[in-house]
């Protein structure tokens, strides 16, 4: 609890690793999914969703 | 040992899937040891208390982000001089994560001036610098998505991002000549004088992460890239490739 | 707008015919190129009014959307001044190259024997012959509506007409980027403004510094020497972006 607490600065710290964490969170998962819809296309096939 | 083999698209895929997995990887460990040292190793600053720990990520987005960009010259002018198709496939793969990098380098640096110096956004030089950065990224991202040939692309992005290499250490001077000059109405932000050495090292660790997050996640564009422009070539299997999808 | 409808567009492609190749020099290139753009732009005035009508009406807005207290006005006068130059510049610009590459105009240019920089620098020095020109002219009367004084009117000027022509020279680059793009405006606003940046805050700075009872003359100094470099670099800069777009 005191780990999370950050002398009474635990809002800025996890609010800093928090955005980061879902911005690399946000730039992964949406490059997975570029790569897999090129990768399917260029595969030539046909989208089956 | 002939490098320029790797200059194709055809040849440089299967490498960058071979390396990708292995700067995931070193990115992960790099991230694990660095917060380790960061939050647990790391003592409190006197002055700044706990908040100062998000220096750890702060520092090394900040120079990632102004680092991006250089890459970025470097691939560009490859490009437009030796007119090779990888160098700017390089480029347009490294400028989302150069964004996403200036970004967090923002946010981290708001929530850090916060507590220390009392607000989230002041017009200091480097913050001011690093908030242009960003409008430069989003207008290379953006002329890239204006222009539907990709080899006019390369070169009309080339161009611009070769042109705000010249200008941004313009645009820093010129921030920090305005700031001196208005020195009352902002607040003079100063870094902590001295710096134990665990966090230092914590620091440099994370670097190290960034470094390898943003190379990982390079090379998985400029794979996504070349399969989006190469469709139909003859070098790619595409049994293969169905397979896996 | 058609041919029959426009005067300007109708007899474009006319003035369009090069110089007989007695010599293919820089200068002759710079000389037909200005002549020719100005022509173009003398021929439809009403273009030009417009874009001084903005900067205008920009500036005059300003403090009705602050307050008509005067030291507050001489505050933001000069940099108020300056955005309006900034927002003037960028509306003129998409207009430096599209119209000739509508009309082929571009590509006969780029083709021709003539260096392409130094066709590209004659258009810049005449688009802001016709744009950047006005507005550093215009200046004093819209200082005046802020109450500035008659010495920070001076360097105003001063910082307008050596910034001004970067702008020109600075949004080419953009204009030939943006050719040939599903971008717009709106593009080109989000590729020029930040590289202006150093121009603002010096031409800002500049009268800003002298209301602080300081020296405008580093601020000048630092356009003129911004000013050098942009001369040096843009049109070659820009003359690779024509080529790129008429690829």
């Amino acid at each position: 609890m005191q780990f999370l607490d950050m002398g009474n600065y635990g809002f800025y710290v996890w609010t800093a690793y928090g955005v980061t964490a879902l911005a690399i969170a946000v730039e992964v998962l949406s490059l997975r999914a570029r790569l897999r819809a090129a990768a399917r296309a260029a595969s030539g096939v046909e989208d089956t969703r | 040992m002939n490098l320029y083999r790797f200059a194709s698209p055809a040849a440089f895929y299967p490498v960058a899937g071979f390396w990708m997995p292995w700067f995931a990887i070193a990115a992960a460990v790099c991230t694990v040891v660095g917060l380790y040292i960061g939050f647990v190793v790391a003592p409190t600053d006197f002055q700044q208390g706990q908040a100062y720990r998000i220096i750890f990520i702060h520092v090394p987005s900040a120079w990632m982000s102004m680092f991006i960009w250089l890459v970025m010259a470097f691939w560009s002018l490859l490009a437009l001089s030796m007119n090779t198709r990888l160098s700017a496939m390089m480029a347009q793969a490294l400028a989302p994560s150069g964004a996403w990098m200036t970004f967090i380098a923002l946010w981290t640096g708001a929530f850090w001036g916060r507590p220390t110096w009392g607000t989230y956004w002041a017009w200091d030089a480097r913050m001011t610098s690093e908030l242009i950065l960003l409008f430069l990224y989003f207008g290379v991202i953006a002329l890239r998505n204006a222009i539907d040939d990709p080899r006019r692309a390369d070169r009309a992005c080339s161009v611009l991002i070769l042109v705000g290499a010249v200008n941004i250490p313009i645009i820093y001077f010129s921030v920090q000549w305005w700031n001196t000059l208005h020195q009352g109405a902002s607040v003079s932000l100063t870094a902590a004088p001295t710096m134990a050495a665990t966090m230092l090292a914590g620091m440099l660790v994370m670097s190290l992460a960034a470094w390898f997050y943003t190379i990982a996640v390079a090379l998985v564009r400029v794979r996504a890239i070349i399969l989006e422009r190469e469709q139909g070539a003859a070098w790619i299997d595409a049994p293969d490739l169905a397979r896996r999808t | 707008m058609s041919a029959t409808s426009h005067p300007a567009s109708a007899s474009r492609r006319e003035d369009a015919d090069l110089p007989a190749p007695a010599d293919f020099g820089v200068f002759a290139a710079v000389r037909w190129a200005v002549a020719r753009d100005l022509r173009i732009a003398l021929r439809s005035r009403a273009e030009l009014a417009v874009q001084l009508l903005f900067f205008v009406i920009v500036v005059s807005l300003f403090p009705l959307s602050t307050s008509p207290e005067r030291q507050l006005l001489q505050t933001l006068g000069p940099g108020v001044l300056w955005v309006a130059a900034l927002l003037a510049a960028l509306l003129s610009l998409p207009r430096l190259f599209a119209g000739d590459l509508a009309d082929g105009t571009l590509e006969q240019i780029a083709l021709s024997p003539y260096p392409l920089p130094a066709l590209v620098f004659g258009k810049v020095l005449a688009h802001w012959l016709a744009t950047g020109l006005p507005l550093a002219v215009l200046a004093p009367l819209l200082g005046l509506q802020y109450a500035l004084p008659a010495d920070t009117l001076v360097v105003l000027v001063g910082s307008l007409l050596l910034g001004t022509p970067i702008l020109s020279l600075v949004g080419a680059i953009g204009a030939a980027l943006t050719l040939n793009t599903r971008g717009g405006g709106g593009l080109l606003a989000l590729l020029v403004l930040p590289l202006y940046a150093p121009v603002l805050i010096f031409g800002a700075g500049s009268a800003d510094a002298l209301r602080a009872g300081l020296s405008a003359a580093p601020n000048l100094s630092l356009l003129g020497a911004g000013l050098l470099v942009a001369l040096v670099g843009a049109p070659f800069a820009a003359a690779a972006a024509v080529r790129i777009a008429l690829d």
